[in-house]
């Protein structure tokens, strides 16, 4: 078990290494926002004062927003409402890296929560891990049904290490850390070999919105756009054009006129 | 409890479980929750409105890092790093716009009408998605994370090229089609 990285108002993402980041301003560290504060209103994200997310309501997962690395300030505020700031954060991100924010514990107590994303992926293998974000949850252990647990005694407000397991289809079980009663039973978890998952248990164990397990697959492997053509049709449509253009050239001086394509090459 | 022990005058009785009952815990009384969906690895690309359809190929990353393209012009290709059909996240595809001589599969794509139906399809099992979005970007404006990243939405990302052709650069263009999913067979 692995205490959140910060907790509170502000929080600064503390890195132990300072990597190379290039200079060309093009590298990017994708973030993206989860709003597991069970009685907050939907609410609107700021990034340093300009609005990146509008309306998220409880248990939204925002897509990975694009945002170069840096330094930044974070600001939930009601949906529609841009002068009362809910609870605010600092953020440092790095190039190449992806981040999960998220918005948790019950309005009066609400922290913003930030934890890296793991984004290397390795065959046949799924990476796995708990964020414990139902405020009103006991320590839980998270176990294969009737197994030992992959995860043990996390508390509110802890996000695990991630765990390594083979590709597959799970049942599992949410226990009170220690005990072999089940709080929540996870049938056919799917976990896809090359792929890294997070399970945000939220909600409310007495109450509403109730207690659920919200699993995400975690970063991506990023490619860049394919290259989908090899000219064929821009050659047709530029002779198509230039024939157009000489018919009417022809029609309007009255004579045709005759051009060849590609003529200084 | 407290009671008991100041009756010390009572005569001891053994205690007796009731069996009637099951003293397991059963499942029907665990609080469930359901993970299992119905995903599968596309094998057939269907647009009935632009006259797709089309075999699709696993691909993965070309030398350069970028998604890579079917071996042949007529068919898509399935970035094998994202999401199955039917599954929650990006499946995304790509098609050739041309080759050397003329229109490929996904020639028409731009074309595509908004609320359109795309299908994928393997062996009986169909996934159906409707076109939300058809943008055309500059290749190094293509939104990137919405199109590879992981995400919590079920939708599919089409890919093929657009805008003026230069013999070095390729195409300038890329057109973007998303769809959701609307319903798994």
């Amino acid at each position: 078990m692995k205490k959140l990285m910060s907790l509170l108002g502000t929080l600064a993402l503390a890195f132990a290494f300072i990597l190379p980041v290039s200079a060309d301003g093009h590298e990017n560290a994708m973030v993206r926002v989860l709003h597991a504060s069970p009685d907050a209103p939907a609410v609107d994200v700021y990034v340093d004062g300009e609005v990146a997310v509008e309306g998220a309501e409880f248990k939204d997962l925002t897509d990975y927003l694009t945002l170069p690395a840096g330094d930044y300030n974070v600001e939930i505020k009601p949906a529609g409402d841009a002068e009362t700031v809910v609870v605010s954060a600092d953020l440092s991100i790095e190039a190449g890296k992806f981040y999960t924010a998220a918005a948790i514990g019950q309005l009066e107590n609400i922290e913003i929560a930030a934890m890296e994303d793991d984004a290397n992926f390795e065959d046949g293998k799924s990476k796995v891990r708990v964020a414990h974000f139902a405020p009103d949850a006991p320590a839980v252990d998270v176990a294969p049904k009737g197994g030992d647990p992959l995860f043990s005694n996390l508390e509110f407000k802890a996000v695990s290490d991630y765990g390594t397991l083979d590709a597959g289809t799970y049942d599992l079980e949410v226990r009170p850390a220690g005990a072999t009663d089940v709080v929540k039973a996870l049938d056919g978890v799917a976990l896809e070999g090359g792929k890294n998952y997070t399970a945000f248990a939220i909600g409310l164990l007495e109450g509403e919105p109730a207690f659920e397990v919200l699993l995400a697959a975690d970063g991506g492997e990023m490619a860049m756009a394919p290259e989908t053509g090899q000219g064929g049709l821009a050659q047709t449509a530029s002779m198509n054009w230039l024939l157009a253009a000489a018919v009417v050239g022809a029609a309007a001086a009255g004579f045709y006129v005759f051009r060849r394509q590609k003529q200084d090459a | 409890m407290g009671a008991q022990a100041e009756a010390p005058d009572k005569p001891f009785v053994m205690p007796t479980a009731e069996f009637a009952e099951p003293l397991v815990l059963t499942s029907k009384q665990v609080d469930r929750q359901s993970f299992h969906s119905k995903s599968f690895t596309p094998e057939r690309l269907v647009i009935p409105s632009i006259d797709v359809d089309a075999s699709i190929e696993a691909v993965g990353k070309d030398e350069a890092g970028r998604m890579d393209t079917p071996s042949e012009v007529d068919q898509v290709g399935w970035y094998q790093y994202g999401a199955k059909a039917g599954a929650t996240g990006n499946v995304v595809l790509s098609g050739h716009l041309d080759d050397l001589n003329g229109p490929a599969i996904f020639a028409n794509l731009g074309q595509l009408p908004l609320g359109e139906m795309v299908t994928l399809q393997r062996e009986g099992q169909v996934a159906t998605y409707e076109v939300v979005s058809v943008k055309q970007y500059r290749l190094d404006q293509v939104p990137l994370a919405s199109i590879f990243a992981a995400t919590q939405a079920k939708r599919i990302q089409l890919i093929t090229c657009a805008g003026p052709y230069d013999e070095n650069l390729g195409y300038r263009d890329r057109i973007v089609v998303t769809a959701h999913l609307i319903e798994t067979n």
